[in-house]
């Protein structure tokens, strides 16, 4: 959540609740560094002309900022935050880019419930499922979000 | 597989004779990625590989494929454009550098290609987006196989 005292973009995305199709479209403009294209989409979904930028600018910023992999030891793996059947959708889990032989998949690390009594962590490496201490090599994928500027009025 | 030139070149003949099927391949990868040598001595000794052989052919693959990487961070214009995956060689496509590129919040490992589509357009395949040209990838970063065993 954007933490901005005059614009709360992770609020105006949530109240707009905007279709799948109008989302993908947003973003694909977004990837192409078509920014103008994403903004009119805002436009059109009735959000106005400043915030349509001010939105373009927070998902530009939060979502396609320069990031940074970072080597870690498979015992440094954040093993609280884990992908279940309740935060499947959640993204603000920990993302890794994880090896294991020969494939390099970027995957949260998630739990595997064989049954009631037996869990295991995992990450998921395209169909394959690898149990972390099989993991070759991991690097943290991190983030640098640059706030949305601070406009006073 | 790729051939080098060292020792190694011998198991890379001795897998080309025993010409192995996809399944069988991918079975016994699929054992050494996870440190199960035994089954994968199992699964050889299935298609008339002695202990000796299997352990060499195992050996070579966890060298080959599980030894550690380097990621290195470099600029797009870093990018090696005599590199590039070219319709003619796809067979090949193992010789020809990989990249972790990243495009928007897509990060994958692709390798640089020809655009068939447009002369001269150097592009990277990334799920399922149509080809998005070098140019508006974002961050790319190098993966450098270390092979240790060979120092």
């Amino acid at each position: 959540m954007n933490q901005n005292e005059n614009f709360d973009a992770e609020a105006l995305l949530e109240e707009l609740s905007l279709a799948s199709p109008v989302v993908n479209g947003i973003w694909y403009f977004i990837r192409e560094k078509d920014y103008a294209a994403a903004r009119k989409a805002f436009v059109e979904e009735g959000v106005s002309k400043e915030n349509a930028k001010k939105l373009v600018e927070y998902l530009r910023e939060k979502y396609c900022g320069p990031i940074e992999l970072i080597e870690i030891k498979i015992d440094e793996i954040d093993t609280t935050k884990v992908m279940n059947r309740e935060n499947y959708d959640s993204k603000d889990l920990p993302q890794y880019m994880v090896r294991s032989g020969g494939m390099m998949h970027q995957s949260p690390l998630a739990e595997y419930t064989y049954n009631k009594e037996y869990k295991e962590l995992v990450f998921y490496l395209g169909s394959q499922m690898v149990p972390i201490k099989k993991i070759d090599q991991v690097w943290k994928i991190v983030s640098k979000t640059k706030k949305v500027k601070n406009e006073k009025k | 597989m790729k051939k080098n030139n060292n020792d190694n070149f011998d198991v890379e003949k001795m897998l080309d004779e025993l010409s192995l099927s996809s399944p069988v391949i991918q079975s016994i990868m699929f054992y050494v990625r996870n440190k199960a040598n035994d089954e994968a001595i199992k699964l050889l000794k299935e298609e008339n590989v002695s202990e000796k052989d299997s352990k060499k052919i195992i050996e070579y693959l966890f060298k080959e494929y599980c030894s550690p990487i380097e990621i290195v961070e470099i600029k797009i214009e870093d990018v090696d454009r005599n590199d590039i995956l070219k319709v003619e060689n796809y067979d090949k496509a193992e010789e020809v550098t990989t990249y972790l590129v990243r495009f928007g919040d897509i990060l994958q490992k692709s390798k640089l290609c020809e655009n068939p589509r447009k002369e001269g357009e150097l592009v990277f395949y990334l799920n399922d987006q149509p080809p998005v040209p070098l140019e508006k990838i974002e961050q790319i970063w190098k993966i450098v196989k270390i092979n240790k065993f060979n120092n």
